[in-house]
């Protein structure tokens, strides 16, 4: 694990002093390193100084480290336009330093520390390569939600060290039967994965934020929510039977509704933002069943999600560069002018609704199993949640590729292979990684 | 090479070879069976099973045989469009799920050919720009999603058997508590797919996309494939459930039949017969003969790509008109097409010894012989009248009688690609009934039946030609009969309301409520009660303490006074 | 779809009127010769009521006729199929023109001639607009 974290550290000169594309390079080689050193054994390995890593870990370092070099690929603009290209990077450097962190320790505080930090970096992408006034708004939003409840959070972790005396992840599986330490410290992973009602900072953030930045929200930040819960909900085994109930039926009832939402939007990044908020509130579903299926099915369709939404971020984006405007009412008829693209808009949107061979059907029917074995009950809003899932995608696939080209538009650029190459790299992944569907449910 | 040519050429030589070996394995009485295993969840496993049987080789070639000749007429029928490319490669597309579908008797590994059927047939209906194909793409695509969540959730039911190789467990666990659920969620998968009746207004809606697709996609397998679901699956239905789809499948072939003669799109009329022929196929599927199902499945293939082939054809030659009564006479212009487009008829009404014959025939024997009850028998002699009838008068309508068509035009028989790609099929219409009965049934069925009973489907279609070419005839449209019944024709003629219930009256809550949702749950309460109202308070109590630092320097003496109050009182 | 622009006239109201009527005609009497006879009819019925001057009483019979119209419209009128309402309407979008000097080089390599006259009928254009209106200021950018 100290290879990696020293690696990244001594990654900040050349942020500054290399140049984009091989900075570019040097990430992509990092991540192969990292999928290298890959440890299948599902066990915790790597151990040093308190940092290693399970297949769950493993998996998240993963995607983090695979997601924060297709940013790079994906925010070409920002070196064309020599906007702050070396402060830029060092962010992403920085973002994915304490990821790495927060993914790969193994003591709860140390993972606490990195949550937070990890909302720094975030909070300057958005901020600082944002577009519009409004990020300011929305860069507070990011911040104050998940400070409000990550600072309960901190108290209930002294109070867990007091009972435990570690806060080491394999000493925390006491039970812990306290209502209020349940909620202190679940909350913030609510927030930050996030459940209906308190949702809100998700669009706002990805509808403000540059590319890069609604890339690593949706492909990593969302998961710290998930990882976290995954470690934690062993401690409230006893009290978690009692009232998980309450959250797995919020959270369907809340996919179901923001699939409606989905449905009202004009903003193709927010849609894909709701969108987000619709499948997390499946793995937080699933992750609260606390069964082996449940949990399983979490991991897959948390990495799935993280490669496709993504994807249809940087797609999102693609159409944005060139047309200047995110709005379903200027981006018609793409396919006219991009057919190419437009494969790739149904490719990774079929990934959205959980088609074949994607990993998001995997992790559909996984959850869908855990969920369907806790209570019947949760058929119907798992039907609605899947069905308007199918509708909102295909309403954002067929509002912004069919039909006559917007008339307003007169001036274009064709797709450039750097593109086409950053999707593949989303969408590969992201249907041959079911081959091996078996490093997904194996960690448990 | 023609991209055309290159999947035809390829499609035709793999329906050989799977023709081929279907019939060694009818021969040799074989089945092989191949699993690979993807996944494994504590002792379930996921897998993808392919099965091998006659049945699937069969179908397959059958499948790839249209297919080959549908490529091959599209590479005239496409030959002005930009995108033809990408048009044949979402057929190739298309012809490969449907593959995924026919091989795999497992719930998962099924999904892959049956969500690729829906989402390639999704891009084929939206192929055109037009308004029409959007929303014809988006009631397809949704209507057969509820198919799929059907699956999903049948798939979360089956885990309880630990596997999800149905084949295994149809026979024992008929009757089983979850086989039922089971089995009335692929039910409900088996009606979207086959477009039965909540379901049925996508059929018609999907004739949107182009004519090659209409006729692979729309008539000969997609439609087929919940037919086909239901063949596998239909050893573990219960007798509700049997009489349910009874009941469903018979209203289906009934209203679709009703519909057709009100229809006036060329394309739509052929669309609502293969209706009805699915009516039929889960008519007799639900009393118990899934074999005839399947024998009619095929059959039926055969004769409606050939129709819809040849209504392309007619289309393509008047300039994309549709409409029937712009049409009238063609026969003296495309004479070729007009005998392809006959004989497809007249096997679709089953008229002796044309392929349509001996599936349908033989339907309607058995059905008589397993006499169930006078609403069956009178609605499904009625439906077989309706099927001659509509047929007839499409046929009076736009190949007889007087030229309806504009006065300057171009109408001839001049694209030679189509007609060899139709020519293709023609001899299989026409041969195909009779060999495939040789070779499917071991030995033949026996029927034995009072004689009025044996010639009533005669009778029935008799009549049916009769009421047909009346229909088509001068003086119904002299007097406008559906003109004078007004609110009834618009009824049978739309379905039955059916489109308008299942776009408005299911689009409109769903919708209305996402707006609600988002107005007062997500930008209203949820930012009250969340930040905004955080942000509120906190800004309301620094206004208030404001108040107090604003310079009043008599309150801090005050509270100076106060506090000391407090102190020594203490 | 269609705001009210300008004033309709009551003859363009009747006008519009029949023409719908024998549109409507059409799509309901298939045959010609029976076309032909309903459309006399309702030419007929116009023809009976076009001298009378009272204004109030003309557009009442227009309203009259305008809902007899819509209780009586066909569920497939008769349309042609490239105009609009019809089944090939707007089948196929032709991408402007400018899309083709979006073109990556190595695709404008395949059509070397095509492109090479283009690019001298640009140039031309160019020299005729300047020509015309002068020469253009720098572009802000």
């Amino acid at each position: 694990m100290m290879k990696f974290l020293f690696g990244l550290l001594f990654m900040i000169p050349l942020t500054f002093l290399g140049g984009f594309w091989l900075n570019q390079l040097v990430w992509f080689v990092v991540s192969f390193l990292f999928i290298f050193s890959f440890s299948f054994s599902g066990l915790f390995s790597s151990i040093s100084y308190e940092f290693g890593g399970d297949l769950l870990s493993f998996m998240m370092l993963f995607l983090s480290f695979w997601i924060c070099s297709l940013m790079l690929l994906a925010s070409e603009k920002i070196y064309l336009k020599n906007s702050w290209t070396g402060f830029f990077m060092f962010v992403v450097l920085m973002l994915m330093l304490s990821l790495y962190l927060t993914f790969s320790s193994l003591n709860l505080f140390i993972f606490y520390i990195f949550f937070e930090v990890s909302l720094i970096p975030t909070l300057i992408l958005i901020v600082g390569w944002g577009y519009q006034p409004e990020r300011l708004q929305a860069g507070v939003y990011l911040l104050f939600y998940t400070l409000l409840a990550s600072l309960p959070m901190m108290i209930s972790l002294f109070f867990c060290y007091g009972k435990f005396y570690s806060l080491h992840y394999f000493y925390l599986s006491g039970m812990v039967n306290s209502l209020f330490i349940y909620l202190l410290v679940n909350m913030v992973f609510f927030i930050k994965i996030p459940m209906f009602f308190v949702h809100l900072w998700l669009p706002k953030a990805h509808v403000e934020a540059p590319v890069s930045g609604s890339m690593i929200l949706a492909g990593s930040m969302l998961k710290l929510g998930g990882y976290g819960m995954m470690r934690l909900m062993i401690m409230f085994q006893g009290i978690g039977t009692l009232i998980n109930v309450i959250f797995i039926g919020l959270s369907l009832v809340g996919g179901f509704y923001v699939s409606l939402i989905c449905l009202r939007q004009s903003d193709m990044k927010s849609l894909i933002a709701y969108s987000s908020v619709s499948h997390m509130g499946l793995v937080l579903a699933g992750v609260m069943t606390m069964n082996f299926w449940g949990l399983g099915g979490s991991l897959t369709m948390m990495v799935a999600h993280g490669l496709c939404s993504s994807g249809l971020f940087c797609l999102a984006n693609i159409s944005y560069e060139r047309l200047h405007s995110r709005s379903l009412y200027m981006n018609k008829g793409l396919i006219n002018v991009m057919p190419s693209l437009s494969m790739f808009w149904f490719l990774l949107l079929a990934s959205n609704i959980a088609a074949p061979p994607s990993m998001n059907l995997l992790g559909e029917i996984v959850l869908i199993n855990s969920l369907v074995g806790f209570s019947e009950l949760s058929m119907i809003f798992l039907m609605l949640v899947s069905f308007f899932g199918a509708v909102y995608s295909l309403f954002l696939y067929s509002y912004s590729q069919h039909g006559c080209l917007y008339s307003g538009c007169y001036s274009y650029f064709s797709c450039s292979v750097r593109e086409f190459l950053l999707l593949m790299l989303h969408w590969l992944p992201l249907n041959l990684l079911v081959l091996s569907g078996d490093l997904l449910v194996l960690w448990i | 090479m023609h991209i055309c040519l290159i999947f035809s050429g390829l499609f035709l030589f793999w329906s050989t070879v799977f023709f081929l070996f279907s019939i060694y394995f009818i021969v040799e009485g074989l089945t092989w069976f191949l699993e690979f295993n993807l996944l494994m969840i504590n002792s379930s496993s996921i897998v993808m099973t392919l099965l091998f049987d006659w049945m699937t080789f069969l179908f397959m070639s059958f499948v790839l045989f249209i297919s080959s000749m549908v490529i091959f007429y599209s590479r005239e029928y496409m030959a002005s469009d930009i995108f033809i490319n990408r048009f044949i490669m979402l057929v190739v597309m298309f012809v490969f799920s449907m593959m995924f579908l026919i091989v795999s008797p497992n719930l998962i590994s099924i999904l892959l050919g049956w969500d690729g059927l829906g989402l390639v047939s999704y891009c084929l209906v939206i192929y055109y720009q037009n308004v029409k194909s959007f929303n014809a793409g988006m009631l397809t695509a949704l209507s057969n999603r509820i198919g799929d969540v059907a699956l999903l959730m049948a798939i979360a039911w089956m885990v309880n058997y630990g596997s999800w190789n149905y084949v295994f467990y149809l026979f024992q666990l008929k009757g089983d508590s979850y086989m039922n659920v089971i089995s009335y969620l692929v039910v409900l998968a088996a009606l979207t797919k086959s477009a039965q009746i909540p379901f049925s207004s996508w059929l018609p809606a999907a004739m949107a996309a182009p004519t090659p697709v209409s006729s692979l996609v729309h008539s000969s397998t997609l439609v087929t494939a919940g037919v086909y679901l239901l063949i596998r699956f239909n050893f573990c239905f219960n007798e509700w459930l049997m009489y349910f789809l009874l009941f469903i499948s018979s209203m289906t072939m009934f209203m679709s039949g009703l519909g057709a003669s009100f229809e006036f799109d060329l394309k739509k009329i052929i669309a609502l017969s293969t209706l009805s022929q699915l009516g039929l196929m889960m008519m007799i599927l639900s009393l118990g003969s899934y074999e005839l199902a399947f024998f009619h499945l095929l059959t039926h293939a055969l004769f409606k790509a050939l129709l819809f082939m040849c209504a392309g054809n007619i289309i393509h030659s008047v300039g994309d008109f549709q409409d029937i009564r712009y049409m009238g006479g063609l026969v003296k212009f495309l004479p070729l097409t007009c005998v392809y487009f006959n004989i497809s008829n007249l096997s679709l009404c089953g008229l002796p010894f044309l392929s349509g014959f001996y599936s349908k025939d033989l339907v309607a024997e058995i059905m008589s012989m397993g006499y169930l009850s006078f609403y069956i028998y009178l609605i499904f002699y009625v439906s077989i009248g309706l099927t001659v009838c509509y047929s007839f008068r499409l046929v009076y309508y736009s190949f007889v009688g007087s030229f309806n068509f504009l006065s300057l035009n171009s109408v001839y028989e001049g694209s030679v690609m189509m007609i060899k790609g139709m020519g293709g099929l023609i001899f299989l219409v026409i041969f195909m009934g009779s060999s495939l009965s040789w070779i499917i049934f071991p030995y033949p069925y026996v029927i034995i039946l009072p004689l009025f009973m044996k010639i009533l489907t005669l009778l029935m279609v008799i009549l049916g030609a009769w009421i047909g070419y009346e229909l088509s005839k001068f003086f119904i449209s002299y007097d406008s009969l559906s003109l004078k019944n007004y609110s009834l024709s618009w009824f049978l003629s739309n379905m039955w309301n059916m489109p308008v219930i299942s776009t408005l009256g299911i689009n409109y809550y769903p919708i209305i409520g996402g707006s609600f949702l988002y107005k007062s749950l997500d930008q209203g309460w949820s930012e009250v009660l969340g930040s905004q109202g955080i942000y509120s308070v906190i800004v309301s109590g620094s206004k208030i303490s404001q108040i107090f630092m604003n310079n009043s320097i008599k309150i801090f003496f005050v509270l100076m006074i106060v506090w000391l109050m407090i102190i020594f009182m203490i | 779809m269609s705001l009210p622009t300008g004033l309709v006239s009551h003859t363009q109201k009747v006008k519009s009127l029949y023409k719908q009527a024998l549109r409507c005609l059409e799509s309901w009497y298939d045959r010609r010769e029976v076309y032909r006879y309903h459309a006399v009819l309702m030419r007929n019925r116009f023809d009976l009521n076009k001298d009378i001057k009272d204004m109030r009483i003309a557009k009442d019979l227009i309203a009259q006729g305008e809902e007899e119209l819509f209780k009586k419209q066909h569920w497939l009128p008769r349309k042609f199929p490239h105009s609009p309402g019809g089944v090939a309407h707007g089948r196929e979008v032709i991408p402007p023109d400018w899309v083709l000097d979006y073109w990556h080089p190595l695709e404008k390599a395949q059509y070397p001639e095509y492109f090479a006259r283009r690019e001298q009928r640009k140039r031309e254009y160019v020299k005729l607009w300047e020509k015309k209106f002068g020469k253009s200021e720098a572009l802000p950018h």
